[in-house]
C-alpha cells in the first residue's frame, strides 16, 4: 500500500522539481473531497439540524481537511478520515451552541431563509426524536441507518471502543423507541 | 414497538428525508479557503524552510563550540593531587584523605596506565630532582609551600 500523499499522485512530475507532483496530488485531494462533499454536508445537517449551520461546519470541516491532508495516510481510510473530521467539528459546534445557549447569548432570530430540512425533521416523528437525543447518540444512529455502516466501521471513525459503540446505540434506539411510542399514544387520545 | 419495527422506522425516515445538496456559495468558498491556505503555504514555505535551516545550522554550531570548549577547559584543570602536600604543610582538610605519593617518575609517564593524574609541563630550565623555583618572589607566609607553619 502506498504511504503518505503518494496515493493521490495520478500523473507524472512534468517540472521534475516535485512541485508538478504535489500540485496534482493536491489536484486530487481537492476532487476526491468534492465528490465527497454532499455526504459530508448530509452527515452534518443530521447532526446539527439546521443546513445553514451545517454549510458552516461542512466549509470549516474542508478547510481542516486541506490543511491535515497530510496525515492521511492510506487512501482506503479517506471516508473515515474525513468523517471524522466533520464529526469533530459538529461536535465542537454544539458545544459552542450549548455555551451560548446557558448564557442566553444565541441568536434568536428566525432564519431568512425557508428551511425545509429543519421543517422536515420537525413534522416527522423520527426527526423530532432524533433530534431529541445527545449529540453522540445521533451520531451513532445516522451513521448506522444513513450511512449503513457496521458498527466496526462506526468505531474507526468515530475513534471510539466496540463496545462504547454498541453501547450507545443501545441507548439511542431505548431512547427513540421511548420518545416514539410516547408520540403514538398523543396521536391516538 | 420491536427492535425490527424501530429499525424500519428509522431506515425509512432516512430515505424518506432527503439532506440538501451543497450550494455554490459552499463550494466557492471551499475554494477560497484552498487558496488562502495554498498561497499562505507557499509564500511562507521557502523563507521558513531557510530560517529553520539557519536555526538549526547555528544550534548545532553552538552545541559543538560548548562541548569542545568544556573538553577543552577540563582538561586545562586537570592537575597532579596536592592533598600530600597540603597534608606536609599542615593543610590538611578533614574530608582530604593523604595520597600515597607516587615516584615523581611515575608522574611524569604521561598517558600510562597507573592512575597518577595528568600533570602540567615542567617549567623551562626545570631539572629533575631540584625543586621549583618561587614564580612569586616575596616574604612566605605560614601554609605556603615550602614555608614552615
Amino acid at each position: 500500500m502506498l504511504e503518505g500523499a503518494q496515493w493521490m499522485a495520478t500523473g507524472e512530475d512534468t517540472f521534475g522539481t516535485g512541485i508538478g507532483t504535489a500540485l496534482t496530488q493536491d489536484d486530487a485531494f481537492s476532487r476526491r473531497v468534492d465528490a465527497y462533499l454532499a455526504r459530508a454536508l448530509g452527515l452534518a445537517c443530521y447532526l446539527l439540524g439546521d443546513p445553514s449551520e451545517a454549510e458552516d461546519a461542512t466549509q470549516e470541516a474542508m478547510a481542516r481537511a486541506w490543511r491535515a491532508r497530510g496525515s492521511l495516510r492510506h487512501p482506503d481510510a479517506f471516508e473515515a478520515w474525513i468523517d471524522r473530521i466533520v464529526v469533530n467539528t459538529c461536535w465542537e459546534r454544539l458545544r459552542r451552541t450549548r455555551r451560548l445557549a446557558e448564557l442566553n447569548l444565541a441568536s434568536t432570530d428566525p432564519p431568512s431563509v425557508p428551511d425545509s430540512f429543519a421543517a422536515v425533521l420537525a413534522r416527522d416523528s423520527v426527526g423530532r426524536a432524533l433530534i431529541g437525543l445527545t449529540p453522540e447518540q445521533r451520531t451513532v444512529v445516522v451513521l448506522r441507518f444513513w450511512r449503513d455502516l457496521s458498527l466496526d466501521q462506526i468505531a474507526e471513525r468515530l475513534d471510539w471502543p466496540l463496545g462504547t459503540v454498541k453501547s450507545r446505540l443501545h441507548y439511542a434506539l431505548r431512547a427513540l423507541r421511548a420518545q416514539l411510542e410516547r408520540d403514538d399514544r398523543e396521536v391516538d387520545r | 414497538m420491536n427492535d425490527a419495527d424501530l429499525d424500519d422506522a428509522l431506515s425509512a425516515f432516512f430515505r424518506r428525508v432527503v439532506t440538501p445538496e451543497p450550494s455554490e456559495r459552499l463550494r466557492l468558498l471551499i475554494a477560497a479557503d484552498r487558496v488562502e491556505a495554498g498561497t499562505a503555504r507557499r509564500s511562507r514555505d521557502p523563507r521558513m524552510r531557510r530560517f529553520v535551516a539557519g536555526l538549526l545550522a547555528a544550534a548545532v554550531g553552538t552545541a559543538v563550540e560548548l562541548i569542545a570548549g568544556r573538553r577543552v577547559r577540563r582538561a586545562d584543570e586537570l592537575q597532579p593531587t596536592n592533598a600530600g602536600v597540603r597534608a606536609e604543610s599542615g593543610c590538611l582538610h578533614a574530608t582530604d584523605a593523604p595520597r600515597e605519593r607516587a615516584p615523581l617518575d611515575q608522574h611524569r609517564n604521561l598517558g600510562s596506565d597507573s592512575d597518577a593524574p595528568a600533570r602540567l609541563p615542567d617549567p623551562p630550565g626545570w631539572r629533575p630532582g631540584v625543586p621549583y623555583s618561587n614564580p612569586f618572589p616575596g616574604p612566605a607566609r605560614a601554609g605556603q609551600l615550602g614555608h614552615p607553619v
